[in-house]
């Protein structure tokens, strides 16, 4: 017990060094960069805005992007929301650099686009720059009856092949808000469990 | 600079240093204030926008907290700036939005860019105009350079929209026009080589544009080519400080297989260009270019974390938490053990040109600038993580080398490192750090590092009269800090010992703050994360981050008490024994020594079987620090251990008997010290410890056994006493004092000293021997028989001038009488010496001190007078010199002494009756007086000691509570002296002090000080000085009525002050100054008595007579003038008369004084006074120019 408030009281920046850095809120350690992907209306922004608080009632398809940056805790977030349109979808390459985490959302609702879904996404892990990032796959539109579940697009997603990230699919719904919180929570602690390691 | 709108400015900029704020307090207002700067017709522009910059300086150090508020603190600005740029011309535009642009650019340089931009809209829409915007932007005008900025960043983020920017172009391709890309392009090239911050925007706009996929293709290459050229031609240092910082962000935002192509021919190349050489001499240049060279190589190398890297055991709190929650939360899947995988590959070729880099950053760490030094640890740590094992190894192989470069080895394979560079050493730790962090520095290469760093924690060079190294001693901690949290326990736990014992010494013993506090950050993260440290937490709470801020707590209290844990007592000890005590900082050397004092009792063995036999030969170290610490140290060990065996017997026979041969080589000491040391340049030093050495010696009770070492004691004490340094003389006399203590004291000595105080040749001898006869322990009764000489030396030694009289048949009264005379004649300034003078009372104080209760025992009642009216005469000591009124040094001596010695007395008096009273009611009348005069002073300490001796006299009682004094006047001074007032406040003190002027019995005096302070030229003290008092005389009764005091009185007083003090100026002048101005305001018009009128004007004229000091002369016309108003008389007549011949002074300021004067008489005459002949006189006045 004692010994750990004694690393709470850690003075972080006591050196000159890590002082300068959070000093500006760059480079901090509390600090995490979170790319928001996925197709066209599988619910991005939506879940964005709801993490954020904000109405969801006038939400519109996103041309261009959106940054938001969320407190989480100890930590902040900062959120790069990306069109999902096809003609857009090229352009996600633009936005990946020092991502530490990639949350992919999927709209559960949609099986006619699932195998889409699939090849964007094994297309996206290519990229050399989001190596070592974390991977949260959001399965949105719970709420929908004939949704499909997690397990289900675990497997369509063909989940388990990935070795290159630590990953993880979280079933939820934007419009009710339900589990958005567990799958936020759980990139946090990801990256937080490795970031003295990476850049 | 302040205005008087903003009244709490100043405490903002106080909140700035002082507080940490937690939250944005002032939101409410500054959302008023982006109000008025968002309306376009409020026109308060200028001052709004300076209340914000005032405001958001005082977040400039915590700017977070303005995160939860900046997106309503940006977006309205953006929207309506965007508005303007749409809907009008660009110069339109400027001129409204001048004031927003310089708002965005403060929140940037409190924010920061990064933060601000992502709060700026980055629609297709918004392109355009702004590219339109920017190009009609003026370069050269300096009034808005923060438009330039502010759009640079803004473009560099609509630049980014996920579309096809040759899609977007609105075109005109066809029209000749440009396309969108290359205005763009020209955009950044154009602001390239700007000498301001357009220019950092600029690399930023340009990097965002060239990294996306689209334009890549066809423009980045190019750029590469043109800024490589530019680069290889170009000698405009903000131009290739732009090339640079654009290159730098191009390499770092572009995906690495577009830039792979160009890395042999063109970027690779720019790193061997001689523009480095030729700007050298550039910190920003060397920084960016190892930034470069960096970020070139990591192009060259696949991102990846390196596999053969260290890892701790468990280091994913997810990992460990979902073993155990998973069966509960299904819904969470995870593949967390899968991480091991597919990037076998390893055996990647790595190019040569990576060594050739590491080399640049190798050289980067050894750079004197601590920002480029940085970015090399920073580059090798990122570099290596991509490397294979081998290589990576090398790497640290090449960093050790840097610790070992230019130390050299002495005959016993010691390292000596004074040759090394701190720089080299600063770099080669951060660097350290940073590859442990990551866990690059692989766990079988920390034998080889921890030496190292031990070293690195101690590392202190002396360079001429300072030293060097605490940025490495600050560096080597975050080594230590970084250790802890990269390995396991299992891993340090062979390094606890020598980790733990370095850190604690540093973070106590270290000399700056900065350091100390490092040190224990280090350990605390050491004791948090890997547990293993002995007795980790109770260290953590004696000695953190707020404890270890002051250097004296830190020494004498807590590493004390982090002593008494056994594994680091023998390591703190020899700390301070090896370095502290040696320290080239003499503060540092005092400190250690008062630490080993306080460790004695906690291993008093080991000090007499370690550490004194260590210390004493360094003692006669030619090296005067190394003298200087060890001398304090022996002396201080030596007496603390007699202080310990004092309640220990087994000690005590260990200390006394059994070390027989360490005592006599400890009183030898003294002896075998270099003469040199005693008498060059920094002796001073040397004999203040050797001093303290005797003087704890014979405290300590350790006694010179043979002749020689006695007189060399003696010896070094009687010449330290003629030393003209005053602490080198007071630790002489602590020695004299102690010594006399232990040994006894002889007449001899008795009659040298006396001797020495009352000669006048020696100079410092005087002051040095005088208070030696003080530290006589008088307190011992068997020195009674020395008393009434040393008393009688003291007094005369007190006087102005050095009184010959015989040393033992003294004739006090003969004595005194002389006395009075010598007060006003002139002295040899040899005799008057003011230290002596001081030296002499503060000798006086230390002998009444220890006399205490038996003073009237020992001092028979004539000399008891003697010392009393010595005192009094010292309270008119106004002696001066090129320092000033040195005088005041010894008034206020008295004054003490007076307040120790007057309550002391008379409650002697008091409670014993019979007995023969000692202060008799007279002299305390004088005392108060005297004192009353010194509370009116001029100099406000003199004053506030004036006004503590009154009140500690005032409010004596004795033990039954009756007051010990019985003078006239006890209630008002005890109401002065109850009152919390502030003596140093001329505006506080004045007004009290005026109505006791209505006691005869203290008038005269203090009428005196009262007076010279309303002459005085110190306009707060003279205001308010000779406001209190005119008010007072104005409203005195011309005669004795029923009034106690009436104006007559009151100048039959000034006449007696000016006869006493004639031609002291410091009073004269002063006094007629007070006159003249009585008699401008009227007052002493209405006085009808010519004897006292003829008097003054007597005195008066005495004053003048052949006088040369024009200020006197002003203050005599003045008071003639006065004359020349009152009906007509004796003294009128002779008064204008005088007047008259002053218009024929010799001296053209006199007959210009005269002249004003005479004029202003006349001008205000009555108009019965009024006729031709005045009409005349004014006429004669005005025209001539005197």
């Amino acid at each position: 017990m004692k010994e750990r408030n004694l690393l709470l009281l850690s003075p972080y920046g006591t050196f000159n060094y890590t002082e300068e850095k959070s000093a500006k809120g760059e480079g901090d350690a509390n600090s995490h960069a979170v790319s928001v992907h996925g197709l066209d209306n599988a619910g991005k922004t939506t879940i964005l805005k709801r993490i954020n608080g904000e109405p969801i009632d006038t939400i519109s398809p996103t041309l261009g992007f959106n940054i938001k940056t969320l407190e989480h805790g100890p930590y902040k977030l900062n959120i790069w929301d990306v069109g999902g349109q096809k003609s857009i979808r090229s352009y996600w390459r633009n936005y990946f650099e020092q991502t530490d985490a990639l949350v992919w959302v999927v709209d559960s609702a949609d099986r006619l686009r699932v195998d889409d879904c699939r090849q964007e996404l094994a297309q996206l892990l290519q990229e050399e720059r989001l190596a070592g990032a974390t991977l949260l796959v959001f399965a949105n539109k719970q709420d929908i009856p004939s949704a499909m579940t997690d397990l289900e697009i675990k497997e369509a997603l063909d989940l388990d092949s990935i070795k290159s990230h630590h990953w993880s699919i979280q079933a939820c719904s934007a419009v009710t808000g339900e589990n958005l919180l567990q799958g936020m929570d759980w990139v946090v602690e990801d990256i937080a469990s490795r970031i003295y390691m990476m850049d | 600079m302040m205005t008087s709108e903003f009244n709490d400015n100043e405490d903002d900029a106080e909140n700035q240093i002082n507080q940490q704020l937690s939250h944005f307090e002032h939101a409410v207002e500054f959302k008023i204030l982006l109000d008025q700067l968002l309306d376009e017709q409020s026109g308060k522009y200028n001052k709004s926008y300076t209340r914000i910059q005032q405001i958001l300086d005082v977040y400039q150090e915590q700017p977070h907290l303005l995160d939860p508020h900046l997106e309503s603190l940006i977006e309205p600005v953006v929207i309506q700036i965007r508005a303007n740029i749409s809907s009008t011309s660009a110069m339109e535009a400027q001129s409204k939005c001048a004031w927003l642009f310089k708002y965005l650019y403060y929140l940037t340089k409190a924010r920061g860019y990064k933060t601000i931009v992502k709060f700026m809209t980055h629609e297709v829409s918004d392109l355009e105009p702004m590219v339109d915007f920017m190009n009609a932007q003026e370069i050269r005008d300096g009034t808005c350079w923060e438009t330039r900025y502010v759009c640079l960043i803004w473009l560099s983020i609509i630049c980014m929209v996920p579309f096809d920017l040759r899609k977007i172009d609105s075109g005109l391709v066809a029209s000749g026009q440009q396309s969108l890309i290359n205005r763009l392009l020209d955009i950044h090239k154009r602001y390239l080589g700007c000498t301001g911050k357009e220019r950092d925007a600029s690399s930023i706009l340009v990097a965002r544009l060239l990294s996306r996929r689209d334009v890549s293709t066809e423009h980045l290459i190019p750029y590469l080519q043109w800024a490589k050229e530019e680069l290889s031609s170009v000698h405009d240092v903000f131009k290739v400080t732009g090339l640079l910082s654009s290159l730098g962000a191009i390499f770092q935002y572009a995906a690495r297989d577009i830039l792979l192509p160009s890395l042999d021919d063109v970027a690779f190349p720019i790193l061997s260009l001689p523009f480095i050489d030729n700007f050298s001499g550039n910190a920003v240049i060397r920084k960016l270019y190892i930034k470069l060279s960096e970020r070139i190589s990591l192009c060259y190398l696949r991102p990846r974390v390196a596999k053969w890297r260290y890892q701790r055991g468990n280091r994913s709190l997810v990992k460990n938490l979902h073993s155990t929650t998973s069966s509960t939360d299904n819904s969470l899947q995870a593949n967390i053990n899968t991480h091991a995988g597919n990037d076998e590959d390893d055996d990647d070729d790595i190019p040569e040109q990576i060594e050739t880099v590491i080399e640049i950053l190798l050289n980067g760490l050894r750079d004197k600038d601590t920002i480029v030094r940085w970015s090399a640890a920073k580059g090798v740590g990122r570099i290596c993580q991509r490397l294979p094992q081998e290589l990576a190894d090398d790497v640290v192989g090449s960093l050790l080398e840097l610790f070992s470069e230019d130390v050299l080895k002495d005959g016993n394979n010691n390292l000596d490192i004074s040759a090394t560079s701190e720089h080299t050493w600063h770099g080669a730790c951060l660097s350290i750090a940073e590859l442990s962090r990551r866990g690059l520095l692989l766990p079988e290469r920390l034998n080889d590092t921890v030496d190292w760093i031990a070293i690195a924690l101690k590392f202190d060079l002396k360079r001429g009269s300072h030293s060097i190294g605490s940025n490495v001693r600050d560096a080597a901690c975050y080594v230590c800090w970084s250790f802890a949290r990269a390995y396991a326990p299992e891993v340090i736990q062979s390094y606890v010992g020598q980790v733990a014992h370095s850190l604690v010494c540093v973070s106590v013993y270290d000399r700056e703050i900065n350091v100390r506090r490092a040190a224990s950050a280090a350990f605390q993260e050491n004791v948090g994360r890997q547990g293993v440290f002995p007795f980790g937490i109770d260290i953590i709470q004696a000695a953190n981050y707020y404890s270890l801020g002051n250097r004296n707590q830190a020494f004498l209290d807590i590493s004390v008490e982090i002593a008494r844990f056994e594994p680091y007592r023998d390591p703190l000890i020899e700390h301070l024994v090896k370095i502290s005590v040696r320290h080239w900082d003499k503060q540092m050397r005092c400190l250690a020594s008062q630490t080993l004092h306080k460790l004695v009792s906690i291993a008093p063995r080991h000090f007499i079987k370690v550490v004194l036999p260590q210390l004493i030969p360094d003692t006669t170290s030619f090296d005067q620090n190394i003298s200087h610490g060890a001398l304090l140290s022996v002396a201080e060990i030596s007496l603390a251990l007699t202080e310990c065996s004092a309640h220990d017997v087994a000690l005590s026979d260990e200390w006394q008997t059994s070390s027989k041969d360490l005592r006599q080589n400890i009183s030898k000491i003294v002896r075998l010290i270099p003469e040199k040391n005693l008498t060059t340049f920094g002796s001073e030093h040397i004999r203040e410890a050797s001093c303290h050495l005797i003087a704890c010696l014979a405290e300590a009770g350790i006694a010179t056994t043979d002749n020689a070492d006695a007189q060399a004691w003696d010896q070094l004490i009687s010449t330290s006493l003629k030393r003209k340094e005053e602490n080198v003389q007071k630790s002489a006399v602590m020695a004299f004092g102690a010594l006399a203590r232990y040994k006894g004291i002889d007449e001899e000595t008795v009659k040298e000293c006396i001797d020495q105080t009352i000669a006048t040749r020696h100079l410092y001898g005087r002051r040095g021997y005088v208070l030696a006869l003080g530290a006589i322990p008088f307190d011992l009764p068997q020195m009674d028989v020395h008393l009434s000489a040393v008393l009688s030396a003291i007094i005369s030694a007190m006087a102005k001038k050095v009184l010959k009289f015989s040393i033992f048949n003294t004739d006090g009264l003969g004595l005194v009488q002389k006395w009075t005379n010598i007060v006003t004649q002139k002295h040899s300034p040899q005799e008057n010496d003011a230290e002596a003078k001081r030296n002499a009372v503060v000798a006086l104080q230390s002998i009444i001190q220890q006399l205490h209760i038996r003073i009237k025992e020992a001092i028979p009642y004539d000399q008891f007078q003697y010392v009393v009216q010595g005192l009094l005469n010292n309270l008119e000591d106004y002696s001066i010199d090129q320092r000033g009124d040195v005088g005041s040094w010894i008034r206020e001596e008295s004054m003490k002494v007076l307040s120790l010695v007057v309550p002391m007395v008379t409650r002697m008096d008091m409670e014993i009756p019979g007995d023969q009273n000692y202060l008799g009611l007279d002299t305390q009348m004088k005392i108060i007086a005297k004192l009353l005069k010194q509370a009116s002073e001029r100099i406000d300490r003199t004053r506030a000691c004036a006004g503590n001796a009154l009140a500690v006299i005032v409010k004596s009682t004795t033990d039954d509570g009756r007051p010990c004094l019985q003078i006239p006047g006890q209630e008002m001074l005890l109401n002065i002296s109850n009152s919390d007032l502030d003596w140093t406040s001329p505006a506080d003190v004045y007004p009290r002090l005026v109505p006791i002027l209505a006691i005869s019995e203290y008038r005269f005096d203090l009428l005196t000080g009262l007076i010279t302070s309303a002459g005085s030229r110190t306009e707060s003290l003279l205001r308010y000085s000779s406001q209190c008092l005119n008010e007072y005389i104005n409203q005195l009764p011309t005669t004795v009525g029923d009034a106690t005091l009436c104006l007559q009185d009151f100048v039959r007083e000034f006449n007696r002050i000016l006869e006493v003090h004639r031609n002291e100026d410091r009073v004269s002048i002063a006094l007629l100054e007070v006159v003249g101005s009585l008699f401008e305001s009227g007052t002493l018009s209405h006085l009808h008595d010519d004897h006292i009128y003829n008097r003054l004007l007597f005195l008066t004229r005495k004053e003048a007579y052949k006088s040369r000091d024009v200020r006197k002369l002003a203050a005599v016309i003045r008071v003639l003038v006065g004359y020349a108003g009152l009906p007509p008389c004796k003294a009128r007549t002779t008064a204008v008369q005088q007047l008259l011949t002053y218009l024929v002074h010799p001296f053209p300021k006199v007959r210009v004084a005269t002249a004003d004067q005479l004029f202003i008489y006349l001008t205000t005459l009555d108009d019965q006074y009024l006729d031709d002949r005045t009409m005349e006189a004014e006429e004669i006045i005005t025209s001539t120019d005197w």
